[in-house]
């Protein structure tokens, strides 16, 4: 369970505030957004096994302690492809450098849940489901989205109106962000191209007993697969692709399957692909030259496949149509193992790519210490709902009462969406201009005294995580008005060791890291 | 159709019931792969008691596995095992000795007509979802474990595993050493081997165990290690080997949720103490009694069952000491297993699916190739990888999802990608076979309808593969349908015709073909119908 305190800390707080900032209030509307929302096409594409997120964008302002702390991993600074801001790709993720010069990547830094579970499992299916990590959620985020609008699903469907599947996955395996109260949303199907035809039998009565029910779900999910496929398959073959894919590229050629499906008129709204084998205790380079080895292979295929999918796209005339998004369960340890990889960690970048994404960084550069504790992940900025949250608000038109009930209460919407036909607009000003959060002393022992300046008023959140990333606490959620503040803070209950102060306010984040004594 | 909680009513009473062929099928296609006519006989006539002797005695002997295809291991000749083997220096034996070990572990659960070792060893590799790819004969062994084990004791199961070469090494016991403890091995053992995790009530507390458990148990775990991993020498066997000094002698704490319990046992027997006090918790035998529920009738554990079954069950695991076969009688013989609404309602898993084909059908095997023998069987793994299940490599240590993820439990193993695989599979196994470096391998249908009571009449031949290959009745229109693939818009006698003309002239081969051809479309609609994927 959640412990909150409400922490009156500052005598510079007022008690009242009564008016929200504007800019909290939605930017821009939904329809304003370049394409029919109706036609929008979430590519989701699972990055399984944990994405070492700092060997893929690399903080440039912390590059000697991380060269300190990963004595044998550490990419060479000269292969590192930067993009600005203190920032680098991994030299193998040149794809993702091709989006991001032609604005269509968007970053949202160090992005996780509160508690990380590092379990594969479980946080797998925390970010699947969308739950919170002392929750268990049987449906998935996007099931749970479909569900508003399809509440009887399967039943009746295929229909005359929905007459394609609503997601896809491309693989083996069902998806289960997909997963629905009664059934899952997404049509499994591993090449488009080859659906075998399954015999559906007699539609002859079924007991009320459970092998009637598991029946039932045979029968439909037979019918489905056999209807859905056939429809499938015919669209594709009037697909077209136009792009050259990467060669021996298991995620290009799925993603060539998608743009196939999109281009063959498939209203499917979800894609969702997956790409495993970033669990990398070991191997994650090959000794000696940090430039090869397992995630450096990973991140090329990742990286083509993305960018050969986006210029297809655009050639089809898709690309205002469709935007990707990775996710992975988790990042991994800021130390190396001493094993040529890295652990079970605690958050890494996720990456929106398409037209329509606001493309740039989101959340700052992490801050590495030489002494970092071995069990220290990358400390989250962003909760992954939000990003999900965002997703559906901007992209898929829910308001944000709904996404709330989709995703969690304390959803809080970010800036990865634009308006696709308006030019690049600039970065917004950070409500924290100029100001980090600042931390004394450190260490700290019983008592320690955080700053920060908000550049108007807003509502903040204020929260402290432990060295694995589980909540000690929330100080407080409360509105601050514009200017400087100060809040002491009693810490001799804390565990000992590496303690993070994480401030939110709307998407702003800011993250400051101490010792406890 | 409207779904509502069933409430049975039934519990684990002894059943007392008739015990014919319908039940004797249900409890042999629950406790058995690839149950044929005469396993199903040899039960119904042995009566429910006499079965679940059977079933609870230990099945066959299975040999080593041997060097099937492999010219080139100076130790090791074609038809000799490896399984003491040394590794060689530039020569690559680890190939052949995986294709072996596959086939090594397909038997270990298929290779038995009436005893519950090999369900119950596919049970455990599921159970402790090891993943190993490494050394071959420390995976042997643990294979090996897993089928002696079976129906044994499951404390001593948990002791023998926890330092066993292939779990120190997949759960990283053999890095675990004083100052640096790693915590996998502790955190998997209770949360998914013995007492399952409970609902989060406090920081670190998940009401079977706390945080501060995993790490007291995860320092007495520590100074295992591996030796001999892959070694080249004869005499330098894979072994787990305790290491004292990197042993942490601290007495730990163990919580509330262990009443408070301090081990105080140092050194290389601080192991059994944690598996003792994990097996003293009040809680030690319900999460194993749900995954066996689940395993073995039906994934929808409501209150009544929880109540009615589930807590009787783990009383009588508690009161056995341990011991699994009293408790899979009780169930297996119980009045809930035999309740007919209870029946017919699980979804194959690959295993099964695929087994259930290939030794059901009774599909020929070739006698006079090792390597063409090793290869039928690899087939078979590989196409249940495409169904989802790649034996010897579970997805997570949690094992396959059908067995743990709610909603969907076995109705993972079906979406659209494996429907269409199981019905490529089904439609290889009856019809084309499967061929390799220009052999094939097929069943011959009318081989197998020899032994029906009568082939000749299409009724009772129809009726008779409905009633071997699915698990429940199936309705007269279904019947009928079938009929119609095997003698289209004729009467019946022309079955009776054709068949006998075949009898009549068995070498008659365009005769032959015929019927045969009119038995696969039958056949095929059976075993590609949704009623096949139940049992």
């Amino acid at each position: 369970m959640r412990r909150r305190k409400f922490l009156a800390a500052s005598a510079s707080l007022p008690l009242l505030f009564n008016r929200l900032p504007r800019e909290l209030a939605s930017p821009r509307m939904l329809g304003a957004l370049g394409s029919d929302p109706d036609e929008r096409v979430l590519v989701l594409i699972q990055l399984t096994g944990g994405n070492d997120g700092l060997n893929t964008l690399i903080p440039l302002d912390q590059y000697d302690q991380l060269a300190n702390v990963r004595p044998t991993l550490v990419q060479p600074r000269s292969s590192l492809l930067d993009i600005g801001g203190d920032r680098a790709l991994h030299g193998a993720f040149s794809g993702a450098r091709e989006l991001w010069d032609a604005g269509e990547l968007a970053i949202v830094q160090d992005v996780s849940y509160p508690e990380q579970n590092r379990s594969h499992f479980r946080s797998t299916d925390i970010w699947n489901t969308g739950s919170a990590s002392d929750e268990v959620l049987t449906t998935g985020w996007l099931g749970r989205r479909f569900g508003l609008d399809h509440p009887d699903y399967p039943t009746g469907y295929p229909s005359a109106e929905f007459e394609d599947p609503l997601a896809i996955t491309v693989g083996a395996t069902v998806s289960e962000t997909c997963q629905g109260t009664a059934s899952n949303f997404s049509l499994t199907l591993r090449n488009p191209f080859r659906v075998t035809a399954i015999l559906e039998g007699e539609d002859t009565p079924l007991p009320d007993t459970p092998r009637g029910r598991e029946l039932e779900f045979l029968r439909t999910s037979v019918v489905q697969a056999n209807q859905y496929g056939a429809t499938v398959k015919a669209k594709v073959e009037t697909g077209n692709t136009l792009a050259t894919y990467p060669e021996d590229n298991y995620l290009a050629d799925r993603l060539r399957y998608v743009a196939q499906m999109i281009s063959g008129g498939l209203s499917t709204k979800v894609y969702v692909l997956s790409i495993g084998g970033f669990d990398t205790h070991a191997n994650q380079i090959v000794d000696g030259d940090p430039t090869t080895g397992d995630h450096a292979a990973l991140l090329k295929e990742v990286g083509d496949a993305i960018a050969a999918f986006q210029t297809d796209l655009k050639l089809l005339g898709l690309g205002e149509r469709v935007i990707g998004m990775t996710y992975s369960e988790f990042g991994r340890r800021i130390r190396e193992n001493g094993g040529l990889g890295t652990d079970h960690g605690t958050a890494a970048p996720m990456f929106l790519f398409g037209e329509c994404v606001n493309a740039g960084v989101l959340g700052s550069n992490p801050t590495i210490d030489t002494a970092v504790d071995e069990l220290e992940g990358v400390a989250m900025q962003y909760d992954f709902r939000d990003v999900y949250g965002s997703v559906l608000e901007d992209w898929f038109g829910l308001d944000g009462a709904t996404v709330r009930g989709v995703l969690h209460d304390e959803y809080v919407k970010l800036p990865v969406l634009r308006d696709c036909s308006d030019p690049i607009s600039d970065v917004q000003e950070s409500a924290f201009a100029k100001t980090r959060l600042t931390l004394a002393p450190s260490p700290f022992d019983a008592r320690a005294q955080l700053t920060f300046e908000t550049a108007s008023a807003g509502p903040v959140r204020l929260s402290v995580y432990d060295v694995q990333g589980s909540l000690v606490e929330t100080l407080f959620e409360r509105r601050l008005p514009a200017g400087a503040q100060t809040v002491n803070v009693d810490t001799s209950a804390y565990p000992t060791g590496v303690i993070v102060f994480h401030l939110q306010r709307g998407s702003e984040v800011k993250v400051v890291r101490g010792v406890k004594l | 159709m409207a779904v509502t909680t069933l409430a049975t009513g039934s519990t684990l009473a002894p059943y007392s019931g008739t015990f014919g062929r319908r039940e004797a099928a249900h409890l042999m296609r629950r406790t058995t792969y690839g149950t044929t006519k005469a396993r199903i006989q040899e039960a119904e006539a042995l009566g429910l008691a006499g079965a679940l002797d059977r079933l609870l005695t230990p099945g066959i002997t299975l040999p080593e596995p041997i060097n099937y295809d492999f010219e080139d291991d100076p130790n090791v000749p074609i038809g000799a095992t490896w399984v003491t083997a040394p590794y060689v220096e530039g020569v690559d034996v680890q190939g052949y000795r995986a294709r072996s070990l596959r086939q090594y572990q397909y038997d270990s659960y298929t290779a038995d007509e009436i005893s519950l070792s090999g369900r119950m060893a596919f049970f455990w590799h599921n159970h402790f979802g090891i993943t190993e790819n490494g050394d071959a004969r420390p995976i042997y062994r643990y294979y090996a474990l897993l089928r002696a084990s079976a129906t044994g004791n499951f404390r001593q199961l948990i002791e023998d595993v926890t330092v066993s070469e292939v779990m120190l090494r997949f759960l990283n016991g053999n890095e675990s050493l004083i100052g640096n403890p790693n915590e996998n091995y502790a955190r998997e053992l209770l949360e998914l081997f013995t007492l399952g995790k409970g609902e989060h009530v406090g920081s670190g507390d998940y009401t079977t165990y706390t945080e501060d458990d995993i790490r007291a148990i995860a320092n007495a775990l520590t100074g295992w290690q591996v030796w001999y991993y892959g070694s080249r020498e004869a005499d330098n066997q894979p072994a787990s080997v305790f290491r004292v000094n990197r042993h942490d002698p601290a007495p730990r704490q163990l919580s509330h949720r262990f009443g408070d319990r301090l081990l105080t046992v140092v050194g290389e027997e601080a192991y059994k103490e944690v598996v003792d006090a994990v097996f003293a918790h009040p809680l030690a035998a319900h999460y194993l009694c749900r995954k066996l529920y689940r395993f073995f009738v039906y994934y929808d554990i409501d209150a009544d069952v929880e109540a009615n079954v589930i807590a009787p069950l783990a009383q009588a695991l508690v009161d056995a000491d341990f011991e699994v076969a009293p408790v899979l009688r009780l169930l297996l013989g119980s009045q809930h297993f035999f309740d007919i609404t209870q029946r017919g309602a699980l979804v194959k898993c690959p295993l099964q699916f695929t087994s259930d084909l290939m030794l059901g059908f009774g599909f020929p095997r070739p006698t006079d190739s090792l390597y063409q023998n090793n290869w039928l069987t690899r087939a078979q793994l590989w196409h249940m990888e495409r169904q989802q299940m790649l034996l010897r490599q579970p997805p997570s240590v949690a094992g396959w999802k059908a067995y743990y993820q709610a909603p969907q439990y076995n109705r993972a193993w079906i979406n659209a990608s494996t429907l269409g695989t199981r019905t490529d599979y089904a439609n290889a196994v009856v019809g084309n076979g499967f061929t390799h470096q220009m052999r094939n391998h097929r069943l011959d249908l009318l081989r197998y309808i020899e032994d029906f009571d009568d082939p000749t009449d299409p009724n009772a031949l129809v009726a008779e593969f409905a009633e071997r290959l699915i698990s429940e009745p199936l309705d007269p229109v279904q019947l009928a349908s079938l009929k119609e693939l095997l003698i289209p818009g004729l009467p019946d006698f022309e079955w009776t015709v054709e068949y006998g003309d075949h009898l009549a002239h068995p070498d008659d081969e365009d005769l032959a073909n015929a019927v045969r051809a009119k038995l696969q479309a039958m056949v095929r609609a059976l075993v590609t119908s949704p009623e096949f994927h139940l049992f």
